[in-house]
């Protein structure tokens, strides 16, 4: 979608308090207008509307992947996570197009999904921001330590926005796939779609690794972690998201009724299960108990064996082959991060859509000053062109006026 | 003998054949490429010694909760895989929760422990563990939407997600999807040289340049949970294969215990077999750069797999 040229750089300027709104929910309003759009008469002419909607998911999922590509490049936090909405926003694009009853779902999902992760993870942003004075992941690394609840919640929303179970964002995405396999023929749509959301595991660690992990700086010592009133917020937004991994009911509810009254039909869910039209189930509160009871076991087993001998050290101690690095030297991996994605991606990397469009505006250019000088401002000019026009109509009044 | 507590045996049962059996080919792999190199080798079982010496370290070193907690999300990701992928066709032993997941759960399920490890790798603060996750996730994306293509024609082509429905329809039929859908094998097994990670696809370990990579500042407990989750899960995604396009295994005929066993030991040949065509690879071809390793599989195998779609939509009479 066009609309990938001026939000990141919105987003990322923006206060951060803002920006949570504008890409929570702002960005959901072109969403609404098209869904409007749709609902009022792609759903009821399937047949109809096939081109329009095949179209549509196709820019979608374009948007999605070129996004994604990009967003795995920046260096600056908020600037990545504008690029990722954007990647959502298209797969919200996509499951809109398809009309199909499982397809509309889980745009609805992912909407409401969107918003939580993504909130979420701004208001990190913010709060990294507000503690360091910098979201350029060049120049902080390792806050694990010093913001220990913000990175859980970073962990939580990254995991929901990858679509890893047992956390909410996985729903959203098997919603999307199983909406294009097996309800729409878009078999290769799904590639697509599925190359973004691939690739967005490399921006997602590249987000975590970036802000959190890797070696501590000098200059990030003092770092506290960020005030409760900004982590209150944080924690609801990132408890929501864990908790729709097990019972994504909570959402289906409400969209399934907002579906029901814009025309659908027989709308079902369950409150923590996923079927699709060829009865395939699966059992997302059975899945997260799973997860839960061996991530507790072996968490368990990790910690009690050996306790008392376990070392806890800091991450400079590593091993570097008998080289004694300074205090001062940071070996934190953060520049080119992606540089090998890159080169094999070149292709992607030299479209730009800025440039398609600054390319669009310069040919229109043109064609408005060569149509300028047909309406040159001047009366007796216009004059010239009703008695021409007269003139041809006589000539031609045979073939027009039976 | 559907009890709860039936069903919880059975799911040791299946946890521990597959870590033995994990273990054991890891084994066999190291003795045959010893074998190719023209040297002895260690002994089939040393991959057990090694993994005893390794929990039984009294110093164990941890860089941070991550990396703490990175060899549990690796346990996570195997059992949960283990569990939800059937392992026999229709033996009691093995039932597990074979049929509350589908194979588009099973594909994200499976990237959970390298995210984990990614993770704990990230904390340790050694940059070539970095260098080493990011090349892991760059090559992720090439051989990903390849398994993806081969998945997507399966789909297609059976009207079904389920692993235990193609397993079913392999039975009833006894033809393998191998036949049914050749070129999905294909790119799924090109995609497998990559999930792997042999030689040429080895460029995330790539102990010259990156000392072991991720794993570098893992020891002791945690490298060894570590080794028992990967054992496991290269057991799985074995298994995996196997159901998918190899007619997957199990005896209807013979009942009882006999039955299993019959049953076991087919699964044991196929996986086996199968396991030695990405270790053959890697011992007759020299590493990729990364950027060639994710190329690789966007080039001809992504052919195989656009084939492997068309091919689905031929047989059910799209054209």
């Amino acid at each position: 979608m066009p609309l990938h040229v001026w939000a990141p750089a919105a987003y990322s300027k923006s206060p951060m308090s803002f920006t949570t709104i504008f890409s929570g929910a702002m960005s959901k309003m072109g969403i609404f207008g098209i869904g409007l759009v749709f609902s009022t008469y792609y759903f009821s002419h399937t047949q109809d509307a096939f081109w329009v909607r095949t179209i549509l998911a196709w820019l979608g999922g374009i948007t999605a992947v070129m996004a994604t590509v990009y967003a795995l490049i920046q260096t600056d936090a908020k600037k990545l996570l504008s690029y990722s909405s954007v990647a959502q926003l298209g797969y919200i694009i996509v499951g809109l197009s398809t009309g199909t009853k499982l397809g509309v779902m889980a745009a609805l999902y992912l909407a409401v999904l969107h918003a939580i992760f993504k909130g979420a993870l701004f208001m990190v942003a913010g709060a990294v921001e507000k503690q360091t004075g910098t979201t350029d992941m060049t120049k902080i690394s390792g806050l694990i330590r010093k913001m220990p609840f913000t990175f859980l919640v970073a962990l939580i929303s990254i995991i929901a926005l990858a679509g890893v179970p047992p956390i909410g964002g996985f729903v959203g995405k098997w919603l999307l796939y199983e909406a294009l396999i097996t309800e729409s023929n878009n078999y290769l749509l799904v590639i697509v779609v599925f190359f973004s959301s691939t690739a967005a595991f490399l921006y997602s660690y590249r987000f975590l690794y970036g802000l959190f992990l890797g070696q501590e700086e000098e200059d990030t010592k003092d770092v506290k972690e960020a005030p409760v009133t900004m982590l209150i917020p944080m924690l609801i937004l990132a408890a929501l998201a864990l908790i729709t991994g097990s019972y994504p009911g909570l959402v289906f509810k409400p969209a399934a009724a907002a579906m029901e009254s814009i025309g659908f039909t027989d709308v079902s869910w369950q409150m923590s299960s996923l079927t699709n039209i060829w009865g395939n189930t699966t059992s997302l509160q059975l899945i997260s108990m799973f997860i839960f009871a061996v991530f507790i076991i072996a968490g368990l087993y990790l910690t009690l064996k050996g306790r008392k001998t376990t070392r806890q050290v800091g991450t400079k101690e590593i091993s570097t082959s008998g080289e004694l690095p300074k205090p001062w030297e940071n070996f934190s991996y953060q520049q080119d991060y992606f540089k090998p994605f890159e080169r094999a991606a070149a292709p992607l990397y030299s479209i730009k859509m800025n440039k398609i469009w600054k390319n669009l505006g310069a040919n229109l250019e043109v064609f408005f000053g060569f149509l300028r000088k047909i309406y040159s401002g001047n009366g007796q000019t216009y004059a010239f062109f009703v008695i021409v026009f007269l003139v041809l109509l006589l000539l031609f009044k045979n073939f027009i006026f039976y | 003998m559907d009890g709860i507590l039936f069903r919880i045996l059975g799911a040791f049962i299946t946890a521990i054949l597959a870590f033995v059996v994990g273990m054991l080919f890891g084994g066999l792999q190291r003795k045959v490429t010893a074998r190719v190199q023209n040297r002895v080798g260690p002994p089939v079982y040393q991959n057990f010694l090694d993994l005893l010496k390794l929990q039984s370290k009294t110093s164990n070193v941890a860089h941070g909760v991550m990396g703490h907690l990175a060899p549990a999300w690796i346990i996570i990701a195997a059992m949960t895989v283990l569990m939800f992928i059937p392992i026999l066709h229709g033996d009691l032993w093995f039932k597990n929760l074979t049929m509350n997941g589908d194979l588009i759960f099973l594909l994200y399920m499976m990237v959970f422990g390298s995210l984990g490890m990614a993770l704990g790798a990230g904390q340790s603060g050694n940059p070539n563990s970095a260098i080493g996750v990011t090349r892991g996730l760059s090559q992720m994306v090439g051989f990903e939407i390849l398994f993806m293509l081969a998945l997507d024609a399966l789909m297609l082509q059976f009207k079904t997600t389920s692993i235990a429905d193609l397993m079913t329809y392999q039975a009833e039929t006894s033809r393998w999807i191998i036949l049914d859908n050749p070129f999905a094998f294909i790119a799924a097994l090109l995609a497998s040289l990559g999930m792997f990670r042999y030689s040429p696809f080895d460029i995330v370990g790539a102990p010259a340049e990156l000392a072991s990579g991720p794993v570098s500042e893992f020891g002791g407990k945690y490298l060894g949970t570590m080794m028992t989750g990967g054992a496991v899960f290269a057991f799985i995604k074995l298994v995996l294969y196997v159901d998918l396009f190899l007619g997957g295994a199990g005896h209807t005929e013979v009942e009882g215990i006999l039955g299993t066993v019959i049953g076991l030991l087919e699964l044991l040949l196929k996986t086996f077999l199968l396991y030695m065509i990405p270790v053959f690879v890697g011992l007759v071809s020299p590493r990729f750069r990364t950027e060639q390793a994710i190329r690789f599989f966007w080039k001809w195998p992504t052919l195989f797999g656009l084939a492997a779609i068309g091919w689905a939509l031929y047989k059910n009479g799209a054209f």
